[in-house]
């Protein structure tokens, strides 16, 4: 799969700076201001980051495709119930059902 | 003046944004050629834009007794009643770009499931299930996905419609990491872990939805230049804003988020090719 693109990236280490900026301000010292770097670049993937993306992408590419007609939504849809075994599993540590 | 009861012929609400839509003028649009798939999937996704970002409102809007059930301040339960309008406004300049596009800005509502009380939670746990939802990967994602479209943007107009979403989206992220921040991490061990359970049902919904993304067509520049996404591309900063962002902050204050990531993609692995192969 391509690469991110300069406007991809942008957009990321816009997310980035909006989810660490608390951190910079809450903290205050060095480094604090270290610990609250955005996470990772957003560069070129490289090593384990590009393997955990085509983990995660041949996963779902072996699942059931819908076959497009997915309309992209910015705004949040209803959040979860946790009826979902997943949910149970997790806490119990237990395999994912 | 229309009706004050919009419903189609079976009975589904419709949106009709026409009338706000003209109230703040005509926009322009690139002057660029798309071929007749690729304009029809270009309307196709403004107008489920516009439909998706009016119905988002309900969200924020369910949030407020919420938040006033876990004790937050007024600030932040009034803050929550703005980024209700908010969305209500994305609507409507969505409707703009399709009424530029010369499409009526008319669409049936999608379906609109209930906003979870999570009524086996007390009320904090409950209120930071939804806002970990909603701020932290919801509109995390969206802020990567906006300000990279925007970028792209073919007109001045255009370019300045998202850049007023994307400002709000910023504000509706931060909501949630600004209290993510301030409670989380003095929570206790266990209430973290079933927060990780919670993100571990919520991540697994996610890469359900953003999947097809995948089976796109690379969309081409023409049509980015219209607000049209990128196809795998939007899987890519899907992920990448998950990976790198919402998943590492989380962690920073003791949630299982890569964890819960790992459970999720697990789940997902078709049974015939075997559990081990996802790790």
């Amino acid at each position: 799969m391509k690469a991110l693109t300069p406007e991809q990236r942008r957009g990321l280490r816009m997310a980035a700076q909006v989810a660490c900026a608390l951190s910079l301000l809450a903290a205050g010292t060095g480094t604090s201001l270290a610990k609250g770097q955005p996470a990772t670049t957003v560069g070129e993937p490289a090593g384990d980051k590009s393997s955990s993306f085509e983990r995660t992408a041949d996963v779902l590419r072996i699942g059931p495709n819908s076959g497009g007609g997915c309309v992209p939504s910015w705004g949040p849809s209803a959040p979860c119930e946790v009826s979902s075994p997943l949910f149970a599993s997790f806490v119990l540590g237990e395999e994912a059902a | 003046m229309s009706p004050p009861v919009l419903l189609n012929p079976n009975g589904v609400p419709r949106l009709d944004l026409r009338a706000e839509a003209a109230c703040r003028g005509r926009l322009s649009l690139p002057d660029v050629r798309l071929d007749h798939a690729e304009r029809e999937a270009l309307v196709a996704s403004w107008r489920g834009r516009m439909a998706s970002e009016y119905v988002s409102a309900r969200v924020f809007a369910a949030m407020m007794p919420q938040a006033m059930a876990a004790g937050l301040s007024a600030s932040d339960t009034l803050e929550l009643a703005r980024m209700a309008e908010e969305e209500i406004d994305h609507g409507i300049r969505c409707a703009r770009v399709l009424v530029a596009l010369g499409e009526e800005a008319v669409t049936e509502l999608p379906p609109m499931p209930r906003i979870p009380t999570h009524d086996d939670a007390p009320p904090l746990e409950a209120f930071l299930r939804n806002v970990l939802d909603v701020s932290c990967v919801s509109e995390t994602v969206a802020v990567a996905l906006v300000g990279s479209e925007r970028e792209l943007a073919g007109t001045p107009e255009l370019g300045l419609e998202l850049e007023r979403i994307l400002a709000d989206e910023v504000g509706h992220a931060r909501f949630g990491w600004r209290i993510v921040d301030a409670v989380v991490p003095s929570l206790s061990a266990d209430l973290r872990l079933r927060l990780g359970a919670f993100l571990a049902v919520t991540f697994r919904e996610r890469l359900e939805r953003f999947a097809p993304f995948l089976h796109m067509a690379d969309a081409t520049k023409e049509a980015m230049s219209m607000g049209a996404p990128a196809g795998p591309g939007t899987f890519r900063v899907f992920f990448e804003t998950l990976d790198s962002v919402t998943i590492p902050r989380l962690e920073e204050v003791g949630v299982p988020a890569r964890r819960a990531f790992e459970h999720a993609l697990r789940s997902m692995v078709p049974t015939h090719v075997g559990r081990q192969d996802a790790a």
